[in-house]
């Protein structure tokens, strides 16, 4: 009996542990789904908010830095990045985001970023028209 | 028949089964959460970049305008006008923010914390040269001499934060006009005026750039 009890007991404790997981990942999901809309502003405050709850991630910290950048916050962004890769320094995503902003600060961004996301831009409003 | 020690074993096994079945189920769940957390999803955005050479004057709440220093301007003409609807006027629409002319009574005692102040010099040269000009309307192409002048104006301009003493922006702008017309004064400054503010303008605003980045969910 004894044998059985104990998993359910830590099953239990995890439970109870991810009601408050469940709070993060709400406002995390609905930051991202703002971001997505285009409102960083608000994506922004969702994902400082999971930071107050003491989730450090470094994918929070990576999603905080494309919203200061896109607030034109290099400053900020910087620092959010550097802490996303000392929380996660093997993340691929993290390190090629954070090589991206670098190049742009430079001025040495060679990608077609710009006429994609313009194309893209325009084929949004056409077709709302 | 089985006896009582057959029957008490044959319970404990499959007392032991469950508990082995429980703790199996248990160790799937931790282990595919552990592998879930591990890889990362990405969702690519495409986010509106503000220029870094741009200037931020999100955070300055006050921008002050002290007139810029006068060099070398023809002695009938005075430019300050010019110069002041362009900062407070034109400047303050295109950056949807108020800018107000300094006034030492009103911000010598003001606190410098989200205070730009702008300030600089504007130098012009003015060559004259005689040149030969042929008068068609007469019909046989008369010669004469007539003077023009050629212009170079020179706008350095210099934005500080207040607080921190810190230049934000120093740039100088030049533009050149050949062949101005000595009597039009106004025109040939307001010429060159319109191409060196427009250079700064274009320099100051913050045009924006697409740039691909992703989001880890």
């Amino acid at each position: 009996m004894k044998i059985i009890l104990i998993p359910l007991l830590i099953a239990a404790v995890l439970g109870a542990c991810s009601s408050n997981k469940g709070v993060v990942k709400t406002e995390l999901e609905f930051g991202n789904k703002l971001a997505k809309e285009g409102l960083w502003k608000e994506a922004h405050y969702r994902w400082t908010k999971v930071l107050e709850n003491g989730k450090e991630t470094g994918s929070i910290y990576n999603n905080i830095a494309i919203a200061l950048e896109n607030m034109g916050k290099f400053d900020e962004a910087e620092a959010a990045y550097k802490k996303a890769l000392s929380l996660e320094p093997n993340n691929p995503t993290i390190q090629g985001n954070y090589d991206k902003f670098q190049k742009y600060l430079r001025n040495e961004d060679d990608s077609d970023d710009d006429k994609r996301g313009k194309n893209e831009k325009r084929k949004r409003k056409s077709k709302r028209k | 028949m089985k006896n009582v020690n057959e029957r008490v074993n044959e319970n404990k096994s499959s007392s032991y089964l469950t508990a082995a079945l429980v703790c199996l189920v248990f160790c799937v769940g931790v282990f595919t959460s552990g592998c879930s957390r591990g890889v990362n999803n990405r969702l690519e955005v495409m986010i509106e970049m503000p220029d870094p050479g741009s200037l931020n004057f999100d955070n300055y709440k006050n921008i002050i305008y002290k007139d810029v220093a006068l060099e070398s301007i023809p002695k009938n003409f005075d430019p300050t006008g010019h110069l002041r609807a362009f900062f407070l006027e034109d400047l303050s629409r295109t950056l949807e923010k108020k800018i107000k002319h300094w006034n030492r009574e009103e911000h010598s005692e003001m606190v410098p914390d989200g205070l730009a102040l702008v300030t600089g010099k504007l130098k012009l040269d003015i060559k004259s040269r005689s040149k030969i000009s042929e008068d068609k309307e007469e019909g046989k192409g008369k010669k004469k001499f007539i003077t023009v002048q050629h212009w170079t104006m020179t706008f350095s301009l210099d934005i500080k934060d207040a607080s921190t003493g810190k230049e934000i922006f120093k740039d100088t702008f030049t533009a050149k006009l050949a062949n101005a017309d000595p009597a039009s004064v106004k025109f040939n400054f307001e010429n060159l005026f319109y191409k060196v503010t427009s250079r700064f303008v274009n320099k100051v605003t913050r045009t924006k750039k697409m740039q691909r980045r992703h989001l880890l969910i």
